[in-house]
């Protein structure tokens, strides 16, 4: 319901929510007074550090580790066989999980150059690694594979061997996992005009967050092991790092202190169980913090794909078929190797309106670094394929790829068989879109862009320097419907201010301020008048963590449901205070006011309930889980400039339109835009791991693997286009993950509109476009 | 890593620093801005000589010469006013673009010579201005072409036996036309992937005195006096610069890091464009 | 230990390692210290331990800026920079500029802007726009940008970053 200057009915008057608010937590972090996990000095502190191995694909026939012990100052050498067996995965998923159970703390076989092979702790990281160099390992050097297609093929080294191993789909075919559906309604491609054939290829990359991973454990007096991590998941962690070393969960304390980053690097048990497991052997303090380089290859990338997309289309627009086969590379283990999979179709065949669908999926294990969790989580692989082939339908119908665009997209109302049919690992959860913004995003973007103007200028080029613009249009998620859940606690303090516990895990994201502000604007006080206590598994609720775009639209709304229950105790107090009915009471500015104009402070709500009579606390929770998961939507606009002689692509300009329902911080979705935006740019033009024949990582460095800088930035527009999700909080849906899928399509429509030239194989480098170019010509 | 330092000194001299250098080869090293020799595993090393204290860090000019400090840091050498006004201020400008602010604070142009890895900024700009390095060694004092020192061996001894302690660019190099290119993979990257080149006088219409100078694709830097001849003596003309950059397209072996065929045709099309753009520039500059 | 003067005489200023140990004298946001460190200590090494975790690592070849201090007033990788390098020099921290109870006003504006988001790239970055504003109180935005070229974010998009630089330099008018 929008009024006429476009701001929406029910939001129009809030207080706190709707407002870019300062981030609670900004000072502390403006003033370097915040703690990251290292920032904390910790009496008889080791270092922990961990043998990787060498080579892509070994068995470890022997393991001597006699003389590393005996270094003084080397307080534990762990080897396979000093740690539980206990095959499981280390994805950052709700239980059970959906990844294959095909890992162990330490095990007697390597699969990637950068596995593990042992740690030690030590009482200095010069110790450590003399500790590691004194390791002697017999190594029986297995043949290994590097592409999934070929992993696939009968007679490539079985990867996954082990007889203990879970849910792996095919181990003898390198296949980690796999997932089919069709929706037939006519003969494939009976009905289409034009027919198009594509393979599409996305490449290795890295989160790079800025904070390496990092992980203290110890114990405390009762013998409680407490591990202190740079984690999105403190929940999954607790949980896994007891499995994992078969201790009880309630022996173990996850905290989860200030978060440099993590963009899915961090959904994931990295560190946590081989430092627990030094904690426990030496019964001291123990610190892992990886290097950069150690980040790049020993942590989590995003999947490699290719995606093979054969659709037909009418001369009326309408897209008759759609096979969509999808190949991930999983690397050496099987974490989320399903379910990212599954997202490149699951939240990218929605958005457009198909006659016949098939999705053929495959996710297979190679002698590579490991995929994981990453910002899109194959959506982003998917809408380079899709939105790419929509610009190659477009001019195969001879029609305007606006236009074609406006005719196949899913609409308010509407729904697909694809959710049904494809959910997080399983069978999906029917929906219907019940707000969009596509359209409206989809005309701001082009405004913004100049799209009408600048098309037509660019339709007759002549020099060196060519100019294009090119579209892309987005869905994402917003957390998973009928598993992800968030829960928060609330209580009120003798001033009026209140303590809000929740599992939730702010990573940088702002959570605590977006979770604050809901929290504030039903309890009819300032975001400043809640303090947040996230992510301690003693004494927060529980939540699955920071992933799938869950915090604001699930864990907001337990927020909300929450702040909901301590209002009705507030006014039940109160309408004693001021002897009204409770009916008569609303909470506003601090204070509980009546229609009758008597009111009273939360202040003495508090004292009252807590002192003075009837004495209780005000306290409260309350969870949250959907049955849906409405997408947010999104249309990006990129236009660049390619240099025809040097192939160099120069992004001019980036416009993003973005609905996220109720956006319940602007500044803080601009910045989740903006910032996915750009890591989406630097994914299409610069970002690539790179390996040698062997299988070792070539650029696992800042050096050789290049973020883009303040230089590098083009000018970037965002816009938020409002709608409002009745089933989120005050309207909301997500908005951190979709942002980063656009780019690669965009670009690689803006290229082949300066240049005439369609590239399928991101990153867009300037040697590939100038072959391209050549290849033209 | 550095582990086996005995002690740090801090000489005030070029004298006193070239006297610690020498005592202590071959176990001496100079730091001067400090990012690259402390990334550099080398245990050999236990002596450190800091020269921050040394008078080296200036852009002046001394008898119609152009003379640079080697502890000039490259902020410091975008920064002069003189050093905009030298060959059209391409010195400067090479050095306002070297990745990043933070190494730009730091870096010295003496250490940028004096380990030249073949992505560096300043010895490319440096050769095609003629520029000659100042070198102390003992009780010796060398004057020797820029071009000379990063092909050569003084790599071995500069800053473990011997001080640069300065540049030197002649006169006549003050009213030449300079234009420079960079191609990185992106501002972010250090490691430019092809440096060009190109300056001249031009007198009456003519090029005269051509320097063309390729960097990041070789070794080292490298003048191309096949290309320069191309030009020498010749009016402009879009043909004649595509005949050049042909030139240099011929003689050039990149070393093999990857992509060699692309640079050489990237250097090429750089080598073209800086010769217009030299061209180009207005001849009223000084 | 003070260098000595340029007397042809007087010994050059040494500090010498001891039993693998030795003694640097800095001064840190106008705070004189004194450390023992190992002679291959970098300085952020050193920084860290001595209670400075503003200056943050994010990598090991300079190449991110997480780690960037003022040192003399200009911005520098003190991931790079041994420890020894800042005898007799001015080192300034994030710690030196503001608390939350008293920001500097750069602190402030980019909170105001919401250029902040984990937190992790922004002591070094406005670190790095201090160094700016002192030389250049006015900057445009390519200067700002120029500035900051050496702080990666891959959080932000820098976006917000520039406009708080633009924003503080504003209101110092």
């Amino acid at each position: 319901m929008r009024t006429e200057n476009g701001a929406l009915e029910g939001v129009e008057n809030l207080k706190t929510v709707h407002r870019s608010v300062r981030r609670v937590d900004g000072l502390a972090l403006a003033c370097g007074t915040a703690q990251f996990t290292d920032d904390v000095d910790i009496r008889g502190l080791l270092t922990g550090k961990i043998l990787w191995s060498p080579h892509a694909h070994a068995r470890i026939k022997k393991i001597d580790v006699s003389e590393a012990r005996k270094i003084p100052g080397v307080r534990a050498v762990l080897t396979h066989r000093d740690v539980p067996r206990v095959p499981r995965t280390t994805a950052g998923q709700g239980y059970p999980e959906p990844s294959p159970y095909d890992s162990v703390v330490l095990d007697d076989k390597v699969r990637f150059v950068g596995d593990r092979v042992a740690a030690v702790a030590a009482d200095s990281p010069e110790i450590a690694d003399k500790a590691l160099a004194a390791i002697r390992v017999d190594y029986e050097i297995l043949p290994a594979v590097f592409d999934p297609l070929e992993a696939m093929r009968k007679g490539a080294p079985v990867i996954h061997d082990q007889p203990d191993s879970k849910h792996i789909a095919d181990a003898q075919k390198n296949i980690a996992c796999k997932f089919d559906f069709e929706v037939k309604q006519g003969e494939w491609f009976s009905g289409a005009d034009a027919i198009i054939d594509k393979t599409y290829k996305t490449q290795y990359a890295q989160h790079c967050a800025l904070e390496p991973h990092v992980t203290i454990t110890y114990l405390d007096g009762n013998d409680r092991l407490i591990i202190r991590t740079s984690t999105q998941v403190p929940f999954h962690c607790r949980r896994i790092v007891a499995q994992s070393l078969k201790i009880p969960i309630k022996r173990v304390r996850v905290i989860k202190p200030r978060i440099g980053g993590g963009f899915g690097a961090k959904q994931e048990i990295v560190l946590e169980d081989i430092c627990s497991a030094l904690t426990l052997a030496t019964r001291r303090p123990v610190k892992i913090e990886l290097t950069r380089k150690e980040t790049f290859i020993s942590t989590r990338t995003r999947h490699p794909s290719v995606i093979r997309l054969k659709t037909g289309v009418k001369k009326d627009g309408a897209i008759t078929d759609a096979l969509m086969e999808v190949v991930v590379n999983s690397g050496a283990y099987g974490t989320h190797a399903l379910t990212v999979m599954m997202c490149a179709g699951s939240h990218t065949l929605p958005m457009y309106k198909i006659g016949n669908i098939r999705f053929d999926g495959r996710s297979v294990y190679t002698n590579l670094p490991i995929g994981g969790a990453y910002r899109g989580y194959g959506a982003t692989q998917g809408f380079f394929a899709w939105e790419s082939q929509m610009d190659l339908m477009a001019e195969a119908i001879g029609m305007d790829p606006v236009e074609f665009r406006r005719k196949s997209y899913i609409r308010a109302g509407e729904t697909s068989p694809v959710f049904k049919a494809m959910g997080e690992g399983r069978e999906g959860v029917p929906q219907t879109i019940v707000s969009s913004g596509l359209f409206e995003a989809l005309d701001k973007a082009l405004e913004a862009g100049g799209w009408a103007e600048k098309r037509r200028a660019y339709a007759r080029q002549t020099g060196v320097l060519r100019r294009g613009i090119g579209l892309a249009c987005l869905m994402q998620g917003s957390g998973i419907a009928e598993i992800d859940m968030g829960a928060a606690t609330l209580k009120l303090n003798e001033d009026g201010s209140f303590n809000l516990l929740i599992g939730a895990t702010d990573i940088g994201t702002g959570a605590d301020t977006v979770l604050s502000q809901i929290a504030a604007e039903v309890l009819g006080v300032k975001e400043t008048d809640i303090i947040v206590t996230a992510s301690d598994t003693d004494v927060t609720p529980f939540d699955v963590g920071a992933y799938a775009s869950s915090t604001t639209y699930i864990s907001g709304h337990a927020v909300k449901k929450t702040a909901e229950k301590i209002r009705e105790q507030i006014l039940k107090v109160a309408s004693g205070i001021l002897d009204e009915k409770v009916e008569d009471l609303r909470l506003e500015g601090g204070m509980v006011a009546a229609k009758s104009g008597a009111a009273c402070k939360l202040a003495e709500v508090a004292n009252t309930s807590l002192y003075y009579r009837d004495q209780h606390q005000i306290i409260a929770s309350a969870s949250h889980f959907s049955h849906t998961s409405p997408p947010p939507f999104a249309a990006h606009v990129a236009e660049v400039e390619v240099d025809t002689e040097t192939g160099q692509v120069t992004v001019l300009r980036y416009v993003a339109a973005v609905d996220c329902g109720t956006a319940i911080n602007p500044a803080l979705a601009e910045g989740q835009t903006e910032g996915a935006v750009l890591n989406g740019i630097s994914f299409a033009m610069t970002e690539e791991m790179k390996f040698a024949p062997g299988g070792r990582t070539l650029n696992g460095t800042f050096r050789k693997y290049k973020l883009f800088n303040t230089l590098d930035t083009p000018p970037i527009v965002t816009i938020l286009v409002p709608t409002y999700e009745p089933s989120g909080p005050f309207g909301a849906k997500s908005v951190a993950e979709i942002s980063i899928n656009g780019a690669q399509a965009a670009i690689a429509n803006a290229i082949c509109n300066a240049a005439g030239v369609r590239l399928y194989d991101p990153p867009f480098t300037p040697e590939k476009v100038l072959a391209a170019l050549k290849k033209r010509s | 890593m550095l582990k086996n330092i005995e002690v740090f000194y801090f000489p005030e001299t070029v004298k006193d620093a070239v006297r610690l250098l020498n005592r202590h080869a071959p176990h001496a090293a100079v730091i001067a801005g400090g990012t690259l020799i402390t990334k550099s595993p080398n245990l050999s090393t236990r002596v450190l000589v800091d020269i921050r204290g040394i008078d080296m860090d200036y852009v002046k000019v001394q008898a119609g010469r152009l003379r640079i400090g080697a502890r000039t840091s490259f902020q410091s050498l975008a920064d002069s006013k003189l050093l905009q006004k030298w060959a059209g201020g391409a010195l400067s400008r090479a050095a306002a673009a070297v990745t990043t602010h933070l190494i730009r604070n730091a870096g010295t142009i003496g250490g940028d010579v004096a380990r030249a890895l073949p992505y560096n900024d300043m010895p490319p700009v440096l050769m095609a201005l003629d520029a000659e390095a100042v070198i102390v060694d003992g009780k010796k004092t060398r004057t020797l072409p820029v071009e000379e020192m990063v092909r050569g061996h003084m790599w071995r001894i500069v800053g473990r036996r011997a001080l640069l302690t300065e540049f030197r660019l002649p006169s006549e190099t003050r009213k030449r036309a300079c234009a420079i290119a960079r191609f990185a993979r992106s501002a972010s990257d250090w490691e430019a992937m092809v440096h060009a080149v190109a300056s001249m006088e031009k007198s009456r219409g003519i090029c005269r005195n051509a320097r063309i100078v390729l960097g990041a694709v070789t070794r080292h830097a490298q003048r191309f006096p096949q290309a320069e001849a191309v030009l020498e003596g010749k009016p402009y003309s879009e043909s004649l610069a595509a005949e050049a950059a042909q030139a240099v397209f011929d003689g050039l072996t990149p070393v093999s890091r990857a992509s060699a065929e692309y640079r050489r045709e990237v250097a090429s099309v750089l080598v073209r464009r800086a010769i217009r753009e030299v061209w180009n520039e207005n001849e009223t500059q000084q | 230990m003070k260098p000595s003067n340029k007397g042809r005489k007087s010994a050059v200023a040494a500090i010498k390692v001891q039993d693998g140990w030795m003694t640097v004298e800095t001064t840190v946001n106008g705070a004189r210290q004194s450390w023992k460190i190992r002679p291959d200590d970098f300085l952020l090494d050193a920084l860290r331990r001595e209670g400075f975790k503003g200056a943050k690592k994010g990598c090991e070849t300079g190449d991110c800026g997480s780690c960037a201090v003022l040192l003399d007033g200009k911005a520098v990788a003190s991931c790079l920079l041994l420890a020894a390098q800042s005898q007799d020099r001015e080192i300034t921290t994030i710690e030196g500029l503001g608390t939350p109870s008293e920001p500097h006003p750069l602190q402030e504006a980019f909170v105001d802007t919401g250029g902040i988001q984990c937190g992790f790239c922004i002591p070094g970055m406005i670190l790095s726009a201090k160094a700016l504003l002192d030389r250049t109180p006015s900057p445009t935005e390519a200067e700002i940008r120029r500035a900051l070229d050496g702080v990666l974010c891959r959080c932000t998009g820098y976006v917000k970053q520039v406009q708080a630089v633009k924003l503080a330099a504003e209101r110092k008018k």
